[in-house]
């Protein structure tokens, strides 16, 4: 298993338009070493993304921005400019039809809000180049 | 809230597969064009779903469906 410190431990961005709920993913990374940034508005988390080069994005579905209905499918379109992005949608919309869209927009690995804190964990571990 | 926009569901191809994992979580795996995808790695993904999470595995063997579970098991690990 591939082992690593938690100061070595890629930084998450957060995206939530809900800051009670993007305060509970960041605790929840918290407890697995990570550090983490949080964004509630597109635009400024489409800056963000791209300014400091994000591995680990953690959003919620439905987040507009100027360029676009999901800012899911914008920073995943940018392969050239974010070639490493890896993303999690962490949605309090949990439907099929959310999940699908979700997938559509390009997303890595979708978790519902609702779903045990370690599935969060262990999907961002996953994305982060650790073994099981 | 409604999705917005007009994403489409992702096409299945082949036919998708159980498998239980250690833990007993019941997965089901569905190869899915990813043609059109933003961002997409390759022309097709695979896509393990659970009561908890989904999520998308870009690299496979063409032969997926007769990995054994255990097989099946490391594969979801990948990314």
């Amino acid at each position: 298993m591939t082992s690593k410190l938690p100061s070595t431990r890629t930084p998450v961005l957060v995206v939530d338009d809900n800051p009670a709920e993007s305060g509970v993913t960041i605790a929840t990374l918290g407890t697995a070493g990570y550090t983490a940034v949080a964004e509630s508005e597109g635009d400024a988390a489409l800056r963000r993304a791209r300014r400091s080069l994000t591995r680990l994005l953690v959003s919620e579905l439905y987040i507009p921005c100027a360029e676009g209905t999901c800012i899911v499918a914008v920073l995943k379109g940018e392969r050239a400019r974010l070639p490493r992005l890896q993303v999690v949608v962490h949605s309090r919309h949990t439907s099929e039809l959310d999940a699908e869209w979700a997938l559509a927009a390009g997303c890595d690995a979708f978790v519902p809000k609702g779903a045990s804190a370690g599935v969060l964990v262990r999907e961002i571990r996953r994305l982060d180049g650790f073994a099981a | 809230m409604t999705a917005p926009g007009s994403y489409n569901p992702l096409r299945a191809v082949g036919i998708g597969i159980t498998f239980v994992d250690n833990d007993g979580v019941y997965w089901t795996v569905t190869e899915r064009d990813a043609t059109d995808l933003p961002g997409t790695r390759g022309p097709r993904c695979l896509i393990f779903a659970s009561p908890e999470a989904i999520h998308r595995v870009w690299e496979f063997p063409a032969g997926w469906r007769d990995l054994s579970t255990p097989s099946l098991i490391a594969l979801s690990w990948a990314r």
